[in-house]
């Protein structure tokens, strides 16, 4: 249910991308999926909304799901030695993401936005934390609690 | 490590499916795809583009008791209303002529901060199904608002002659000798650069296009308007002389712009 909540949430943000702003929203929420969530699905997300974007907006299909994938992997690569729940490592990493982003896209202003990216990161990073996670227990946990 | 080595599948195999697609993106294997997706997602597309240039429901004070079927409804009736009057003013003018003219409707125009930002690129719910092809002039009434750049089957992209890497010929109104070419600033702006010295320009002064067609008369045709002249730059020290432009049409307030075809 929770995944499927974000994923709709990750399509709106698609389609507010295509039609009236050039910020990286769907980058920023892959990223703070990633960082909290911490399962694979959001790569699949990420390959497949890389993919509709590419259509919207006429690029060279496959070539943002590329550079998604590519950036959540880099993420990921951090995760293991970092710890990178935090809001410091979400504002560098959106900051980042989202320059090289608008820069290999030719956007302009790519800095000015990035900087504004880096800070709405940050927002969609506390809002995602608000909803909580179900905890799966497993069986020994419920064994040693009876 | 079991955890690593599942991420590491997972990236390796979406990175492997992205190269391929990419690699293939330049030839025709993935029309179909593509006409079907960016075909399901264009009218919401349209309905987002609507609701952000504000469109509004016809009377606030009743959305409370009215049911939602009954907002759809007004809200598709203020956009028949609005592009049937974009479509009388445009036939009314009689350049370009109306026969040669494709309407097409505005599904996205990105820009940094919406309503603040001018957009760089409308992307238009017209492709190459309808005829429309690279390198085609879009325009509303008979104001230049760009050309388009890129076409797929259902959806094109029309590069505004604001954007930074739009160039094209034009002259004064009323006077057919002083040639410039008009560049794109970004945000919103335009300058009419290369203009010789001797040259007598004031502000007010209306910009036409110069023309730029092929044997197909597919392009940009002669006087079309591109804006007004706001300010002159003029030194002496310098080769030509400068001149800032405004377009007289805000691109990113339309829902309607037209193609010409011929």
């Amino acid at each position: 249910m929770r995944i499927l909540i974000l994923s709709l949430i990750l399509l709106i943000t698609v389609l507010i991308e295509a039609t009236f702003i050039t910020l990286p929203l769907s980058l920023l929420l892959l990223a703070n999926f990633l960082v909290l969530e911490k399962k694979p699905w959001v790569f699949t997300a990420a390959f497949f909304s890389g993919l509709v974007l590419d259509i919207l907006l006429l690029r060279f299909l496959g070539s943002t799901s590329l550079y998604f994938v590519i950036f959540l992997y880099i993420m990921y690569l951090y995760e293991r030695k970092f710890e990178t729940a935090n809001l410091y490592f979400i504002l560098f990493a959106s900051f980042i993401g989202c320059f090289v982003y608008l820069t290999v896209f030719h956007v302009r202003l790519a800095f000015t936005q990035s900087v504004a990216a880096a800070f709405l990161g940050v927002a969609i990073f506390f809002v995602i934390k608000i909803f909580p996670k179900r905890k799966n227990i497993d069986y020994h946990s419920k064994l040693e609690r009876q | 490590m079991r955890q690593g080595k599942s991420y590491f599948s997972v990236f390796f195999v979406f990175f492997v499916l992205a190269v391929i697609i990419f690699a293939f993106s330049k030839t025709n294997i993935f029309t179909v795809p593509i006409t079907y997706i960016s075909s399901l997602f264009s009218p919401i597309q349209a309905n987002f583009w609507h609701f952000a240039i504000g469109i509004k429901p016809y009377d606030k004070n009743n959305l409370k008791d009215k049911n939602l079927e009954l907002v759809n409804k007004i809200t598709d009736f203020q956009k028949l209303q609005e592009q049937n009057k974009a479509l009388l003013d445009q036939f009314q003018t009689l350049t370009p002529k109306s026969s040669t003219l494709l309407p097409a409707e505005i599904l996205g125009a990105p820009s940094f901060i919406p309503g603040l930002s001018a957009p760089e690129n409308l992307i238009i719910g017209r492709g190459a199904k309808d005829n429309v092809k690279v390198g085609q002039a879009v325009v509303y009434k008979n104001n230049l608002l760009g050309k388009i750049t890129k076409v797929t089957s259902n959806i094109s992209q029309v590069t505004l002659i604001t954007n930074s890497k739009s160039s094209l010929t034009a002259v004064i109104g009323g006077n057919q000798n002083i040639l410039g070419v008009l560049k794109g600033q970004g945000s919103g702006e335009t300058v009419l650069d290369n203009i010789l010295l001797s040259e007598n320009l004031k502000n007010g002064d209306l910009v036409l296009t110069k023309g730029d067609v092929n044997l197909n008369l597919e392009g940009i045709p002669p006087g079309l308007i591109v804006g007004k002249i706001i300010s002159v730059e003029k030194s002496p020290s310098a080769l030509f002389q400068k001149a800032q432009v405004q377009g007289l049409i805000d691109a990113a307030l339309l829902s309607t712009v037209f193609v010409i075809v011929e």
